[in-house]
């Protein structure tokens, strides 16, 4: 009987998705579940039995079946084996990790690189080390989970400030005259939810006034802003105000992974005190070799870029055309608000049944408090594809 | 700034039934989450607006141990006395 009653308190927390689940089964939709069955090119696949547009891939420059990157996949499983079995720190770190690291810090121009074996891994495991208990961390209110997460676990004070808000960052910033301990500022690029991108010039600027640290998450822009596509940073001209960036091997690059790279030689310490980085396996060999093909060809094909802002702006504009409330600015990731979550739901599986698949957003992840209608779109979609897609959103029913 | 409990009670409590647009009762003991419904993004807000007007700034890390209307307003007199 006791048992009983400790196993009901135990799973309680977890009746809100439950009741979620039975919804989405009265409604026969499945967006948190929808299994893909088979997958065709970046852009097409098929999901739950049917063919479609993958519109919310995070897919950015669709370089998952460059041939290039499948061949030096498929060499080094071949050549190394299909996993390390163990931590950088101990076995794990094979001469082709070591080899991305050294092409890291050259691509961004800075002294040193670290490779984790996620990009949630090197978000959290950043956010968690870089300050501690004497320390404070302002962060953007829209942060990522795994920076949330990460500063939880540093010890360190947490301070918010508004979303995109230089003005209430610097009031945050004033308010701590007189305090010890160093400052670090977390923001992101391109943040994933709305698709806009930060005010870094002003972020940085404040970042020098106030002598504070900074850290950008390059997760969705890296490979899809700046000159060389280095970023946001890149593109606001301020990566020597950056002192960690942050990103991910798992949207522009085509694989799985995170990097954390700085022009702070002492980064290489960070090895011995990021748990995220010492108390999991390494990337696996195929893995680091496919990452390195395609960081190449980020480098050596800056068209992917331009594609993929063309196709951006195209639906971006389209949507707007017919009058979805979107994300404030074009980007490859566009969201469409809705006025409810239900509304959210019910649009998601009239996209699906039309061959779109794309992302539902839904409170707590969703920054609003209604729901999100989630594209991110892709340099290897075609501009019939775009239409198609604007083409089915055009039929929802509002 | 010389702003007493009762001061800051008051404007939490008008902040709040903003929120709550006057559906709900509001007193010290009122529960945030669970009797006002307030969502966590809810939250967030009412802190923000709370932070503006008392020109403060709120570790998140005191965010867990406040559940009601009374703790909001302890912290907040705390954090204007230090």
């Amino acid at each position: 009987m006791s048992q009983a009653v400790i196993i009901m308190s135990l799973f309680h927390k977890f009746s809100q998705y439950s009741e979620i689940n039975e919804r989405f089964s009265e409604w026969h939709t499945m967006p948190f579940g929808a299994v893909t069955e088979r997958i065709l090119s970046p852009t097409e696949a098929i999901v739950s039995g049917k063919k479609v547009i993958l519109a919310g891939t995070n897919n950015y420059l669709g370089l998952t079946f460059e041939p290039e990157a499948v061949a030096a996949a498929q060499w080094a499983v071949e050549e190394n084996g299909t996993g390390t079995t163990g931590s950088r720190m101990a076995n794990g770190t094979f001469a082709d990790h070591v080899r991305l690291e050294k092409e890291l810090a050259e691509f961004f121009n800075v002294k040193s690189a670290i490779v984790f074996s996620t990009g949630f891994a090197a978000t959290s495991g950043m956010s968690a080390t870089i300050a501690d208990s004497n320390d404070i961390i302002l962060l953007d209110a829209d942060s990522h989970a795994s920076i949330y997460d990460g500063v939880r676990l540093s010890g360190a004070e947490i301070i918010r400030f508004r979303h995109n808000d230089p003005e209430d960052l610097e009031k945050r910033l004033r308010r701590l005259a007189g305090r010890s301990g160093n400052i670090l500022i977390i923001v992101e690029g391109i943040y994933s939810m709305l698709g806009d991108v930060a005010p870094l010039a002003e972020i940085a600027a404040l970042k020098r006034e106030y002598g504070a640290y900074l850290m950008v998450d390059e997760a969705h822009s890296m490979g899809v802003m700046g000159a060389n596509g280095r970023g946001a940073a890149e593109a606001a001209g301020i990566e020597d105000d950056v002192d960690f960036i942050v990103g991910t091997f798992s949207k522009s690059l085509g694989s799985i992974g995170g990097y954390c790279v700085s022009s702070h030689a002492e980064l290489e310490l960070v090895r011995f005190a990021a748990r995220s980085y010492v108390f999991t396996a390494s990337p696996s060999p195929s893995v680091i070799a496919s990452t390195r093909t395609t960081l190449q060809i980020l480098q050596q094909r800056p068209e992917l870029r331009d594609k993929l802002w063309r196709n951006a702006e195209h639906l971006y504009e389209k949507l707007k055309e017919l009058g979805f409330k979107l994300g404030p600015q074009a980007s490859p990731v566009v969201a469409v608000m809705t006025d409810s979550t239900e509304d959210a739901i019910r649009c998601w599986q009239e996209l699906f049944e039309q061959g779109i698949f794309i992302n539902l957003v839904i409170p707590p992840a969703s920054p609003a408090s209604t729901g999100l209608l989630r594209c991110s779109i892709s340099a290897a979609h075609s501009s019939e594809q775009i239409e198609q897609i604007a083409a089915a959103y055009a039929t929802l029913s509002r | 700034m010389n702003t007493s409990y009762a001061q800051i009670l008051d404007k939490i409590l008008s902040i709040t039934s903003q929120q709550t647009r006057g559906k709900i009762e509001l007193s010290e003991d009122t529960v945030l989450q669970e009797d006002v419904g307030l969502s966590s993004l809810q939250i967030m807000e009412l802190i923000f607006e709370v932070e503006e007007e008392f020109d403060i700034s709120f570790p998140l890390n005191r965010l867990p141990d406040i559940r009601t209307v009374k703790e909001l307003a302890e912290t907040i007199v705390a954090a204007l006395e230090q």
